[in-house]
């Protein structure tokens, strides 16, 4: 639909924009320290913050996966999603402010470093290092793919594919390693607004078309026709009991709280309270709205277009533009093609981006820094952490170029991964009494644990669930049997989190008990 | 002598974790009852969304975040004071 021209202009003229934000930010922050480049540290402003926050999470999946799964799942995949999204507020509140506070105190630039300030273990850096790092690249690599993919669809040409990913790879590298999370908390402020602006215009025109502007019409047209597509466990049994546990719990907690990339900016990068307080409130708004209209494309498509095959329905925004909107007229058409092209180019690299920085800085501090005590200066350092960033975005670029056939599979298993990582989380900012090596068990023989669902097929249902369950128990379990942790390392993280909290919480005046 | 807003959590994550486990009732709605499922999500999934919000504004109204520049004076303060003041409440 749109010229292999058309396509590379649009690339090219996004990605240079890209750069020169990243050249801007730069110049702008004058000396960047490493926990500024790294984390922001703790400068980034509500609106950034925001914004950063919600196109960092969303991926790809908004405009390829993401609506055939609504087609796929039905109304109650829509459902499922409203059950886990409010839940953010609630674990920021008890879990990632906390986090927040302590950095402020402690100035970290991994989630490792909060661990280790804790519970002074090595052998824990190592086993958080190698899982975060283990995530991030698998999703890097598809939204790598997904880029490529969205040059071929959109022109129709084929041998578009590698170029575009080898275009579209190198120069994100060159933008994280010029701007920093600065520069990459703005260019996703734009990049979050461009996306949210290209759904909801294909949502608009989808409806538009396809029912007359009638959204009634639309809810009308499948209820009749599709009923399944409203109960449970949805036309395609996506969503049968456990799997509407399972699969919001994972967002809950290993999607839009453990990931690396969501917990540096969720809890180091705001600029104080009141940013953390609007996070809160209204995240999940925006979720929402990404995700009710996602749910809208399935539903047009359903309603539609009743038979499509499941490979249809991963593609069914592009096919809805060329065969249902088109018919309205190509002009129109073309130009939500581009959008297309462009909103997930938008979703894709501001995750990307968001994942190779963590990445980097993973590599830099915890296993350069802190676990082989390679000595260097902090310039030192920041040399070192761009090599590695180049490093892992070159070998995503490897993986999108031959795509492993369970590359979306390792997405999900990727959110799972870290599911166990968060009652070790949650004791050590609650629970005086637990122990270094109970973190250590628990980290790393819950993600054992993620592995054996997987690898016994019920990954799919149960995701990290039984990983955390069982990293919950050993923390437990195995602390009241091991030595407690230093006196003088608890007093000085515990001090810490209760000076911060006395600095920036205005509590009222405590009431006398009846 | 107890803070208001540490009441207002216990009874808020009650509430979020009462409405989520009613949300997750094995059987409810059956397989396949489209109006059930649309009931059923009304009642849990709205009220776990206002339960959340409602809990937040009601924290909020007893807790204010300070801001940065709120923070930055306070330290300031305290570094010419030469003490902190204490205010109870160490974690668990």
């Amino acid at each position: 639909m749109i010229s292999s021209t058309g396509v590379w202009l649009a690339f090219a003229i996004y990605m240079v924009a890209l750069i020169s934000l990243g050249i801007y930010a730069n110049r702008k922050t004058k000396q960047q320290s490493i926990q500024t480049y790294f984390t922001g540290k703790g400068e980034i402003r509500w609106y950034v913050l925001l914004m950063t926050y919600v196109a960092a999470l969303m991926s790809t999946w908004v405009f390829f996966a993401g609506p055939g799964g609504y087609y796929r799942g039905g109304f109650v995949y829509w459902i499922s999603e409203l059950s886990y999204i409010p839940l953010f507020p609630v674990i920021t509140y008890f879990v990632m402010n906390k986090v927040w506070l302590l950095n402020t105190q402690r100035g970290y630039v991994t989630p490792a470093d909060l661990y280790d300030d804790r519970f002074k273990s090595p052998a824990l850096r190592l086993v958080l290092g190698i899982v975060f790092m283990c995530v991030s690249l698998p999703y890097v690599a598809s939204i790598f793919i997904a880029c490529g993919r969205a040059a071929v669809i959109a022109s129709g040409n084929d041998s578009l594919y590698m170029p575009i990913i080898l275009f579209v790879g190198a120069t994100t590298i060159v933008f994280i390693c010029v701007g920093g999370m600065k520069s990459v908390a703005w260019a996703d402020t734009g990049q979050g607004l461009l996306f949210i602006g290209a759904l909801w215009a294909v949502v608009i025109a989808a409806i538009a078309v396809g029912f007359k502007g009638s959204l009634v019409g639309a809810f009308d047209a499948v209820w009749e026709n599709t009923n399944s597509w409203f109960s449970y466990p949805g036309p395609n049994e996506w969503v049968p009991y456990t799997a509407r546990m399972g699969y919001p719990l994972s967002c809950a907690i290993g999607w839009t709280i453990m990931l690396p990339h969501v917990f540096i900016r969720s809890g180091f990068s705001g600029d104080d309270l009141k940013s953390q307080k609007r996070l809160m409130f209204l995240t999940p708004v925006l979720q929402t709205v990404v995700w009710t209209g996602t749910m809208l494309i399935g539903l047009v498509g359903i309603g539609l277009l009743p038979d499509l095959t499941s490979t249809d329905t991963e593609l069914i925004i592009p096919y809805l533009i060329n065969n249902v909107i088109a018919t309205a007229g190509t002009g129109g058409a073309k130009v939500l093609m581009m959008l297309f092209m462009l909103g997930a180019m938008a979703v894709g690299l501001s995750t990307a981006n968001g994942f190779l920085l963590v990445s980097g800085s993973i590599f830099s501090n915890d296993f350069l820094t802190n676990l082989f005590k390679v000595k260097a200066s902090g310039t030192k350092k920041m040399v070192m952490a761009k090599i590695v960033i180049s490093i892992m975005g070159v070998i995503s670029i490897v993986m999108a170029l031959n795509p492993p056939e369970l590359i979306w599979t390792l997405i999900m298993f990727a959110i799972a991964m870290v599911m166990p990582l968060f009652p070790v989380l949650v004791a050590a900012l609650y629970w005086k009494r637990t122990t270094a090596p109970a973190a250590v068990a628990a980290s790393a023989i819950g993600c054992g644990t993620v592995l054996l669902t997987y690898a016994l097929g019920e990954g799919g249902s149960w995701y990290g669930f039984y990983g955390m369950a069982v990293s919950t128990v050993l923390i437990v379990a195995v602390s009241m049997i091991t030595k407690p942790v230093d006196r003088k390392v608890l007093d000085s993280f515990y001090g810490a989190l209760h000076k911060a909290e006395k600095l920036n919480w205005e509590d009222e005046e405590p009431e006398e008990l009846a | 002598m107890r803070q208001r807003y540490k009441d207002i959590e216990k009874v808020w994550l009650i509430c979020v974790v009462l409405f989520y486990f009613l949300y997750n009732l094995p059987g409810v709605p059956p397989y396949g009852d489209a109006k059930s499922a649309l009931i059923h999500g009304g009642i849990t999934v709205i009220g776990l969304w206002v339960s959340v919000y409602v809990g937040l504004f009601a924290i909020y109204r007893h807790r204010r975040p300070r801001s940065l520049q709120e923070v930055a004076e306070l330290e300031e303060k305290s570094k010419g004071d030469g003490e902190t003041k204490t205010n109870g409440g160490e974690a668990q």
